[in-house]
C-alpha cells in the first residue's frame, strides 16, 4: 500500500535537467505534508521497512525532493529532542530545515565550544538540500560531550552559506562557521544514541532510495534493449547483452534486499544496526556504480544523452556514493567489525533471538 | 519479514542445538572438517544419515506422509543453520533431494513403498546419471539409448561426472527411448541397480586430487521396464521437476556462513609474529565484502522461503541464487588460499583427506583449505553453469513484466 501510494505520488513528477536551476517542488512538498507523508518520515517510531518502501518509490521515480534531508532527518532529530512545536511546523511544510552533516574534504567538521553561557561554532560542512532552506540542522561535535545537532537559521552571525547546484538535482549549501554564536536552545541536547538513531535511519532510507534509482535504471535499460534493433534484431537477443542484463537484475535484487535488511535492523541494538547499515551502504554503493555504468553502456549513445532519464539516476547514485559516509568508509567499518568479531557464523535470524 | 524468531522458534532452535551437541560424534565432526567435496565420504555421510533418521529428522523437506518432519520453512532454515554451526557432515542429497521427490510425484505405489524408506534410512546410496560426454549444458542432446526388449530396456551408452558412482548401489538416469524431432520428447527416467551386469565405473580424478566423480559405461545393460518412473518418453518432465525441487529445497547461506566462519577462524588463529592474518586490511576488507554478500544472499533466500510458504513458485530467482551462492562460495575458498599462504598449499599423502593424521582441529581446517579451493571451481559449472543461469535469468526478465 505504501509502495502504491509512493508510486502514485512520485510518478507524475518531472525529472530535473542539467543546466536548469533546480527548483524546489513546493506543490509536491505541500501534498506530502497534507497527506501526512512528512509526518510519517519524521516519526522516529515509523517501521523501517515501510519507510524503505516509500523511499524506494521516490528513487524509482527519480524525484529530487529532499525527503531525507528536509523531513526524515531533521524531523526525527526535533522529535527525539522533544521540540514538538518545531517538528510540527516542519511536517506541516512551514519553514524548511536542511540537514547539514556532510564533511567538506580537508576541512574541520563543525565543533561547538563553550563561550561563556552560550556555545560558539567553528568548522565547515555541506547541507545537500541547504540551498533551498532558511535554517540548518547542523551535526556538531560538542567539546568533550560527544555529538549533537544544532538548529541554526541562515542569518546567524558567523555563518557563511555558499549555495550551488548539486549534480543530484538539489540546491546544496556549503556552510562555514567562524565563531558563530549558538545561544541556549540552539543545541538540541540529544544523546549520542539519539544522534546515532537519526543518522542510522537516514542512511537506511538513502540506501532504499538508491535501490529505487537502480530499479529505474534497470527498467529503462530493459525497455531500450527490447526496442533497439541492430543487425536486424533487438539487441536484447545478443548474449553479451543478456548476460549484462542478468548481472544488473542480480545487482538490483541484492541492493533491494540489503536496503530492506538495513531498514529492518534499525530496530536492533546499535552494534547490529550499524553493522547492517554499513554493509548495506558499502555494497549498495558498489552495486549502484555497476548498475549505473552498465545502464549507460547498454543504452549506447542514447545512454550519454540528456534526453534520456539515465543520466539523472546516474548522477543521483554518484551523489549517494559520496554521501552518508562513502562506500569506502562503510566498507572499512564492516572490515573493522570483521577484525573484532569473535565469530562470523550464525544467521540473520540470530540477532532477533539472542545470538549464540 | 521481520527477521525475528517467535518463542516457539527459539524453543525449536534450542532443541535442535541440544540434539547436535548430544548426537553428533567427534569422528563425524572431524570428517566434516576434512571434507573437501560437495558430499561426505559414505562412512561419514551415511553414518550421520542414520543418526538423523533415528531421530526422525532426515528429510525436513519431505511431506509428512513420506517421512518429513512437518516443520515450517523457518524451522527448516533454523535446522540448516544449526546443522552447519554444529559442523555436521554434508548429507548425500541425490536420494533425499533429487530422486526422492521425483518418485513421490511420478512413481508407482510399488516404487514409493520400496525406494522411499530406503532413501530415508540410508540403505540406498544414489547417483545421478544425467550428463554425458556430449550432453552437458545441452542435456537434452543425451544419446544413451534404451531399446525395449520384452519387460526390459537394453541400454548402451555412457554417463559422465557421476558423483559417487563408485559408492552408489543405485542410479537414476535419463535415457533416450525415442528419436523425436523435439529431443526432450524422447527421454525416459529409469532407476538402475548398480550391481546389474553391463555397468563399468571408471574414476575421474579431479584437480584437487580427489576421486569424487566418474564416468559410467553401459553395455547391453538390462533394466526392468518396471524401473521406469513416469511414462515412457516423459522423463524430461521428471528431470525438470527434480531441478525445481533441488533449487527450491536447498538454501546455501547456512553452509556458506559456516565456511566464512571457518575462514575467519583460520585468519584470526594464524599470522606472523604478533600480527594475525585477520589484521591485514586487504584480508579483512575482502572478508567484509563476503559478509555483505552473504547478508544479501540469506535475505533473498528468506524471501524466497516466505514465497514458497504461501504457495508461490519462486521462479527464476532460483537461477539468481545459484549464481550468487556459487560465486560467494568460490570467493571464500579463494580468499582462504591467501590466508593459509604458501605453507598451506600442499598435497597430502592420502586421499580422501580424512585418511591423514593431523594434530589439531585447526590443522585439519588448514589442510582442507587448498583442496576446497580447487574442488569448488566445479560449483559454477554443475547443476546449470553460471552462463546458463544468466541466460535463464535475462530471458525471464526480458520476456516478463518490468519489475525485476
Amino acid at each position: 500500500m505504501i509502495r502504491d501510494s509512493g508510486a502514485k505520488l512520485f510518478g507524475r513528477c518531472e525529472r530535473p535537467r542539467v543546466g536548469t536551476a533546480a527548483a524546489f517542488d513546493a506543490a509536491l512538498w505541500g501534498e506530502l505534508a497534507a497527506n501526512g507523508w512528512l509526518a510519517f518520515l519524521a516519526d522516529p517510531g515509523a517501521a523501517g521497512a515501510d519507510v524503505a518502501l516509500f523511499l524506494l518509490e521516490a528513487g524509482r521515480a527519480g524525484v529530487s525532493i529532499p525527503l531525507i534531508d528536509c523531513a526524515l532527518a531533521p524531523g526525527r532529530a526535533l522529535r527525539l529532542a522533544g521540540r514538538a512545536d518545531a517538528a510540527e511546523r516542519l511536517v506541516r511544510g512551514e519553514g524548511r530545515v536542511a540537514l547539514a552533516a556532510e564533511p567538506v574534504a580537508g576541512r574541520n567538521a563543525p565543533v561547538a565550544s563553550r563561550s561563556g553561557s552560550a556555545w560558539a561554532l567553528d568548522g565547515e560542512c555541506i547541507a545537500p538540500a541547504g540551498g533551498w532552506c532558511d535554517a540548518f540542522l547542523v551535526a556538531v561535535e560538542l567539546d568533550g560531550r560527544g555529538p549533537d545537532f544544532a538548529l541554526i537559521p541562515q542569518d546567524r552571525p558567523g555563518l557563511t552559506a555558499m549555495r550551488y547546484a548539486g549534480m543530484d538535482g538539489c540546491q546544496h549549501a556549503r556552510l562555514r562557521f567562524e565563531a558563530a554564536s549558538a545561544p541556549s536552545g540552539t543545541l538540541l541536547g540529544l544523546s549520542a544514541d539519539g544522534v546515532g538513531a537519526v543518522l542510522a535511519a537516514m542512511r537506511a532510507a538513502a540506501c532504499a532510495e538508491a535501490a529505487g534509482h537502480m530499479a529505474a535504471l534497470l527498467a529503462a535499460t530493459r525497455r531500450h534493449v527490447l526496442a533497439r534493433k541492430q543487425f536486424g534484431k533487438p539487441i536484447a537477443s545478443f548474449q553479451a547483452v543478456e548476460h549484462r542484463i542478468a548481472r544488473m537484475v542480480i545487482a538490483v535484487e541484492e541492493a533491494r534486499s540489503l536496503a530492506l535488511f538495513a531498514a529492518i535492523r534499525l530496530a536492533a541494538d546499535a552494534t547490529e544496526r550499524d553493522r547492517a547499515i554499513s554493509g548495506a551502504k558499502a555494497k549498495i554503493g558498489a552495486l549502484s556504480r555497476f548498475v549505473a555504468q552498465n545502464a549507460v553502456q547498454l543504452h549506447g549513445g542514447m545512454g550519454v544523452s540528456e534526453d534520456m532519464p539515465v543520466g539523472h539516476h546516474f548522477r543521483r547514485l554518484a551523489t549517494f556514493e559520496a554521501r552518508h559516509g562513502t562506500t569506502r568508509h562503510h566498507r572499512d567499518q564492516v572490515a573493522a567489525f570483521v577484525r573484532g568479531a569473535p565469530s562470523l557464523g550464525g544467521s540473520l535470524l540470530d540477532a532477533g533471538a539472542g545470538a549464540a | 519479514m521481520d527477521l525475528t524468531l517467535s518463542p516457539d522458534d527459539i524453543a525449536f532452535r534450542d532443541e535442535v542445538r541440544a540434539f547436535f551437541a548430544d548426537a553428533l560424534p567427534e569422528p563425524l565432526r572431524r570428517g566434516q572438517r576434512l571434507n573437501t567435496g560437495f558430499f561426505s565420504e559414505p562412512e561419514i555421510g551415511v553414518a550421520w544419515n542414520r543418526i538423523l533418521h533415528a531421530r526422525g529428522w532426515i528429510a525436513p523437506a519431505w511431506p509428512v506422509e513420506h517421512g518429513g518432519t512437518g516443520w515450517s520453512l523457518t524451522q527448516r532454515h533454523i535446522f540448516e543453520v544449526e546443522s552447519n554451526r554444529a559442523g555436521a557432515p554434508y548429507l548425500q542429497l541425490q536420494g533425499l533431494r533429487m530422486v526422492g521427490p521425483v518418485i513421490m510425484r511420478y512413481g508407482t505405489p510399488a516404487q514409493k513403498a520400496y525406494y522411499l524408506p530406503r532413501i530415508l534410512s540410508g540403505d540406498d546410496y544414489w547417483c545421478q546419471g544425467f550428463s554425458e560426454p556430449d550432453a552437458g549444458s545441452d542435456l537434452a542432446s543425451l544419446r544413451t539409448r534404451a531399446v525395449r526388449d520384452g519387460d526390459h530396456y537394453v541400454i548402451n551408452g555412457s554417463k559422465i561426472w557421476t558423483s559417487h558412482a563408485h559408492h552408489a548401489n543405485r542410479m537414476f538416469a535419463l535415457v533416450r527411448t525415442a528419436e523425436t524431432e523435439k529431443r526432450q520428447a524422447g527421454i525416459s527416467f529409469l532407476l538402475i541397480d548398480m550391481d546389474t551386469p553391463g555397468i563399468a565405473v571408471r574414476p575421474i580424478v579431479t584437480m584437487d586430487g580427489a576421486h569424487e566423480v566418474n564416468e559410467v559405461f553401459f553395455t547391453d545393460l538390462r533394466v526392468p521396464v518396471a524401473n521406469r518412473v513416469g511414462a515412457e518418453n516423459q522423463g524430461w518432465e521428471c528431470a525438470k521437476y527434480l531441478l525445481e525441487f533441488e533449487r527450491a529445497g536447498g538454501f546455501a547461506s547456512g553452509q556458506l556462513r559456516m565456511a566464512l566462519d571457518r575462514l575467519h577462524r583460520l585468519a584470526r588463529s594464524t599470522g606472523r609474529g604478533n600480527e594475525r592474518v585477520l589484521d591485514d586490511p586487504h584480508i579483512a576488507g575482502r572478508m567484509a565484502d563476503i559478509l555483505c554478500d552473504l547478508d544479501a544472499l540469506e535475505f533473498m533466500e528468506l524471501g524466497v522461503m516466505s514465497q514458497v510458504d504461501v504457495g508461490q513458485n519462486p521462479g527464476p530467482v532460483a537461477s539468481l541464487l545459484k549464481v550468487r551462492s556459487s560465486e560467494i562460495r568460490q570467493s571464500i575458498s579463494e580468499l582462504a588460499t591467501d590466508v593459509v599462504g604458501l605453507e598451506g598449499l600442499r598435497w597430502h599423502a592420502a586421499s580422501p583427506l580424512l585418511r591423514n593424521d593431523f594434530d589439531t582441529p585447526l590443522d585439519e581446517e588448514l589442510a582442507a583449505a587448498a583442496p576446497i579451493y580447487l574442488s569448488e571451481r566445479a560449483h559454477s559449472i554443475f547443476a546449470g553453469s553460471t552462463e546458463i543461469q544468466l541466460t535463464i535469468l535475462a530471458r525471464s526478465y526480458l520476456e516478463g513484466s518490468e519489475q525485476a
